[in-house]
């Protein structure tokens, strides 16, 4: 007997290719709804702010916008107020992320260990996920303002401006809360990457001689190095494009010393009405995290290990 | 494909295997009774084999021995030194396990060499040993690829090395074999039983699987429910079982395990079916302890299919297995009994009536706890 499917592969070389253009117009069609949702909300977005990046904003705001072509890219990439900002914001990824990740992973380390009434322990060292950036933001302005704030008083810091108003720590103290808001989200990501880690390994390893430091380097660190590596990447954007708490604690201030790239952005666009600058900033923004991720992609993942 | 015939060169120092003792060992989790009041001695270069069904202990007390595990009562000594307050690292044996556990991001070279890392063993000592061990194994060409890379016998072969590498004194091995298929596990339990006979390592193996035992150990422990059923050697637990578990557990068809009792015709036993004539020595067991209820154990090779014979049954199922023939035969009240009939021969449909003969006296057990009766 004939098998049926043997018949259709060996069809004549019209109707093969035939059935295979049918099969890509179907391929197409199923894709499409999707690509018109990432083209509508995404592509044509960032294609625009890039175009916007192309126009000075005209000195009222009912003037006509004036096209200027790439020279506004040259100017505000050039100027100090762009490159304050992109330092403070790398300084603010360089206090939040790696801070928060071995914040993270020893809390991880330690709610693992077998213990009576861990639990609660993990309940609270999860807690601030549930907790907004606006309410982290209320929580620290409270403990740390001057005159009634518990980190004011432990501090023996009285009256005066406090720290968020204080042009040394306000970004330390910005990036504090963003550390502490994100700790929830890296402690479970690290909990749950240490769970599915087999004792069988740690077991092994104890019984072939390495210590708890030796076998926390040789053998989970290894296998939590994808979860490592989704952190830093997905904290260093989340970093990059914090606004929340900086608008709500410290408005870029003071005097600018926590403008980061976002909020400098916030500001050319809102208070100054200049959306040529802040599509220029955006433009750059992008592109800065496109570079950073590509790199980490080319060069960090090759430490990561997919099993 | 078969080990390397030559011990392992350079394998570190050559340790002297030790013996291995759990002394009155027990270990609870909860409520749970895991190990009961063990008292187990491996003798220097003993392979014995940890028996039982699974959640009998057997694992547990392997790792109490490992440093896994605390013991909630009991001391273990590994050679002359009390290993209660040393660390698993410490206590100079090496284990392999179930899922074999190699570090699934270091290469075949990493996994063996790890255990000298951690002992900080100078980097050119260690080269030669992982070649040594390596080739002995036959992984010479395996050395660069990653356990995702490697057959469950390739995987198994290099757990083996990781243990081996370092010489330790007691080798402890978690049902090494259970993931591995028919063929290979056939395959590595000869090479287990050369490697161990060549290298006159203490070995301490736990398995559920008899054929395993019976054919590596050098004794068995058998165990049931956390308890310590039985020690001795494969052919004494299979000719004098302690007790009804170990008669019904070791053995493959398993022994059947028939209720009677005594006074039938002749001093015989009364079974389902018919009887079981006994021998004056048996009789008098029984009638020294006033015993009227029995266990009778009858090997399935003790039986035979024999138109003389006393038990009535008829065939349920026929297995042939090419050497031999299983004859699964139900008696009246429905117990089903099996009989090993050796060659090919017989002509036994499912429904013919047969009549079955006890070869010699049967095993005979106290209904009350199970144990032997005997001399």
């Amino acid at each position: 007997m004939t098998d049926p499917a043997v018949v259709e592969t060996s069809g004549s070389p019209r109707r093969r290719r035939h059935r295979a253009g049918r099969e890509a117009v179907a391929g197409y069609l199923f894709v499409l709804p999707t690509l018109a949702v990432l083209a509508l909300f995404v592509v044509y977005p960032l294609a625009r702010t890039f175009w916007l990046g192309l126009f000075r904003a005209p000195p009222f705001p009912t003037l006509p916008s004036k096209f200027v072509g790439a020279s506004q890219y040259g100017s505000v990439l050039s100027s100090h107020d762009f490159l304050a900002s992109l330092g403070r914001t790398v300084v603010f990824v360089v206090l939040t992320v790696p801070a928060g990740l071995l914040l993270g992973l020893a809390l991880a380390v330690a709610a693992d260990a077998r213990l009576k009434g861990i639990r609660i322990f993990r309940t609270i060292f999860s807690s601030t996920v549930a907790t907004s950036v606006a309410v982290a933001s209320v929580i620290f302005t409270t403990l740390l303002n001057p005159t009634v704030g518990l980190f004011s008083y432990w501090l023996g810091i009285k009256g005066g401006n406090g720290v968020l108003m204080n042009n040394t720590w306000s970004l330390p103290a910005v990036s504090t809360v963003t550390v502490w808001q994100n700790l929830g989200f890296t402690f479970i990501l690290m909990s749950a990457a240490l769970q599915s880690i087999p004792e069988e390994l740690l077991e092994a390893a104890r019984i072939d001689g390495a210590t708890a430091w030796g076998r926390f380097r040789a053998v989970t660190l290894p296998l939590l190095s994808p979860t490592i590596f989704f952190a830093v990447v997905v904290g260093i954007i989340s970093s990059f494009q914090a606004f929340g708490q900086i608008d709500l604690l410290t408005q870029g201030g003071p005097a600018g010393h926590t403008q980061t790239l976002i909020y400098f952005l916030y500001q050319s666009f809102t208070v100054n009405h200049d959306p040529g600058t802040a599509s220029v900033v955006a433009a750059a923004l992008f592109v800065i995290l496109l570079v950073v991720t590509l790199v980490q992609f080319r060069f960090v993942e090759k430490r990561v290990f997919y099993g | 494909m078969a080990v390397g015939t030559g011990e392992p060169e350079g394998t570190g120092a050559t340790e002297p295997a030790s013996s291995v003792a759990l002394v009155g060992v027990s270990k609870s989790f909860g409520d749970v009774t895991a190990v009961d009041d063990l008292t187990l001695e491996v003798a220097a270069g003993e392979f014995m084999v940890l028996l039982g069904p699974s959640g009998c202990g057997k694992s547990t007390a392997l790792r109490i021995v490992a440093g896994l595990e605390e013991p909630t009562s009991g001391t273990v000594r590994i050679g002359d030194r009390v290993v209660d307050e040393v660390e698993a690292k410490d206590r100079d044996v090496a284990m392999v396990f179930q899922n074999y556990a190699l570090y699934p991001h270091l290469t075949v070279r990493r996994n063996i060499e790890f255990p000298l890392r951690s002992r900080g063993v100078p980097a050119r000592d260690r080269s030669s040993m992982v070649a040594a061990t390596a080739r002995s194994l036959q992984l010479d060409d395996l050395l660069d690829r990653k356990p995702a890379q490697l057959s469950g016998g390739q995987r198994q072969r290099v757990a083996l090395a990781r243990a081996l590498i370092r010489r330790p004194r007691v080798f402890l091995m978690d049902e090494p074999l259970s993931n591995l298929d028919a063929r290979l596990r056939t395959e590595m339990r000869a090479e287990l039983a050369e490697l161990h006979s060549r290298l006159g390592v203490t070995v301490l193996y736990v398995t559920h699987d008899q054929v395993e035992a019976m054919t590596m150990g050098d004794r068995i422990a058998i165990m049931r429910g956390g308890v310590l059923q039985q020690v001795d050697t494969p052919q004494a637990v299979h000719d004098r079982p302690a007790n009804a578990f170990v008669a019904a557990f070791v053995g493959s068809p398993p022994m059947n395990i028939l209720p009677g009792r005594v006074g039938g015709e002749g001093g015989a036993l009364s079974v389902e079916g018919g009887f079981i004539p006994l021998t004056p020595r048996a009789g008098r067991l029984l009638s020294d302890r006033g015993l009227r209820e029995v266990t009778a154990g009858i090997r399935p090779e003790h039986l035979v299919v024999d138109q003389t014979g006393t038990l009535e049954a008829t065939v349920s199922v026929a297995e042939f297995l090419g050497h031999e023939l299983h004859l699964g035969c139900r008696l009246p009240g429905g117990r089903l009994v099996t009989v090993r009939v050796p060659g090919t021969g017989g002509s036994w449909r499912t429904g013919d009536t047969v009549r079955l003969a006890v070869v010699g006296d049967p095993h005979l057990f106290d209904p009350s706890d199970g144990a032997r009766i005997d001399d």
